[in-house]
């Protein structure tokens, strides 16, 4: 239906419609008078949001393929955690996936893989597993499917700028699994995700 | 009249435009976030059929046998094996432990003996479980 601006709606809207637009226009405008300015200058830096896993070998065997498994075994893979940005973080969250790889490992909630993250404020100790804290020892992450989405991680001291945690990251296979899983296998991606810590006023 | 209306349009629209402009802004909420991966590869294990067997077979007459597991090949993962011995028309005469002595020797009734077959597969008991794991079969055939 075509507007009109002979009827009071019309006008009513292109009234509506002009005020909008000089009001938008007028605080990009000019206008002519007398001024004076002085300037001051501040470096403003963002902060940088940067977690990182630790680099394969001692301080991270979670890329270590796993094979073998048999209903009752449990697997320990060591990994640190650490927060290298110069922010702090609002939370770590994990999620994992199987994509195309999925098998009964990954799609049977019951009785396939069980995911349970721990974390001790100092190094795991051993040299296999199972490995030992010395330190004071916290669940992470409590036993679920492995196949999970934007868990929250808990008890991180990496939430902190520069802190580092050392994360225990158990995969169970449970008694319950029957003879279909055998040969089943599955690439499990770990995606841990950091975000900025909530906003301040500065 | 219809060059004043689609003026009159045009106008609303760039309003409308313009208005959300400077509205936009406010709505953006944005954080930042970084992420890292690992993808290790999991896999159950597979218990495989016993490599080799050595089963023997006596005779008398024809009309009566003793079947007898004399060795087997150890199986990967199997914590328990298992001897199946079939008679001519592929019913199960007997089943038993071949790591036991009295599961290793099978000596039948009294009947037609014929071509009897047999099958040794290596099992994972689940330790404190019910469940198991059932391996592939190792196949032979006994002729009297």
């Amino acid at each position: 239906m075509a507007i009109s601006l002979k009827t009071t709606s019309g006008k009513i809207l292109a009234s509506v419609a002009l005020v909008g637009t000089a009001a938008a226009v007028a605080g990009m405008g000019t206008y002519g008078a007398f001024t004076s300015s002085t300037s001051a200058s501040q470096a403003v830096t963002a902060g940088t949001v940067t977690i990182a896993l630790g680099a394969p070998g001692p301080a991270n065997t979670l890329n270590v393929p796993v094979a073998g498994l048999l209903p009752g075994d449990k697997v320990e893979k060591l990994v640190t955690l650490a927060n290298t940005g110069n922010s702090d973080l609002n939370n770590v969250t994990l999620t994992t996936s199987a994509g195309a790889t999925a098998s009964l490992l990954t799609t049977d909630v019951t009785n396939g893989l069980q995911l349970t993250i721990e974390n001790c404020s100092v190094a795991w100790t051993g040299a296999t597993a199972p490995y030992n804290c010395t330190g004071t020892r916290s669940t992470v992450l409590a036993s679920g499917p492995v196949i999970a989405a934007n868990k929250a991680l808990s008890n991180l001291a990496s939430l902190t700028s520069a802190k580092t945690d050392n994360l225990k990251v158990t995969t169970a296979f449970p008694t319950t699994a029957n003879n279909d899983f055998q040969g089943a296998t599955s690439t499990i991606a770990f995606a841990f995700t950091g975000t900025q810590r909530t906003e301040t006023t500065k | 009249m219809t060059s004043r209306n689609s003026f009159l349009r045009a106008l609303v629209i760039v309003a409308v435009v313009v208005l959300g402009l400077i509205a936009g802004p406010t709505a953006a909420v944005a954080a930042f976030t970084d992420s890292e991966r690992a993808t290790p590869q999991f896999s159950a294990a597979v218990i495989p059929a016993p490599a080799t067997a050595n089963v023997s077979m006596k005779c008398t007459l024809g009309l009566h046998t003793v079947v007898t597991v004399n060795s087997y090949g150890p199986v990967a993962n199997a914590n328990y094996y298992e001897v199946k011995i079939y008679d001519r028309f592929g019913s199960l005469e007997f089943t038993g432990d071949p790591s036991q002595a009295a599961g290793r020797t099978y000596s039948s009734g009294i009947e037609i003996i014929g071509t009897w077959s047999y099958e040794i597969r290596g099992l994972y008991k689940v330790p404190g479980s019910n469940n198991f794991w059932t391996g592939k079969p190792l196949k032979g055939t006994m002729t009297c």
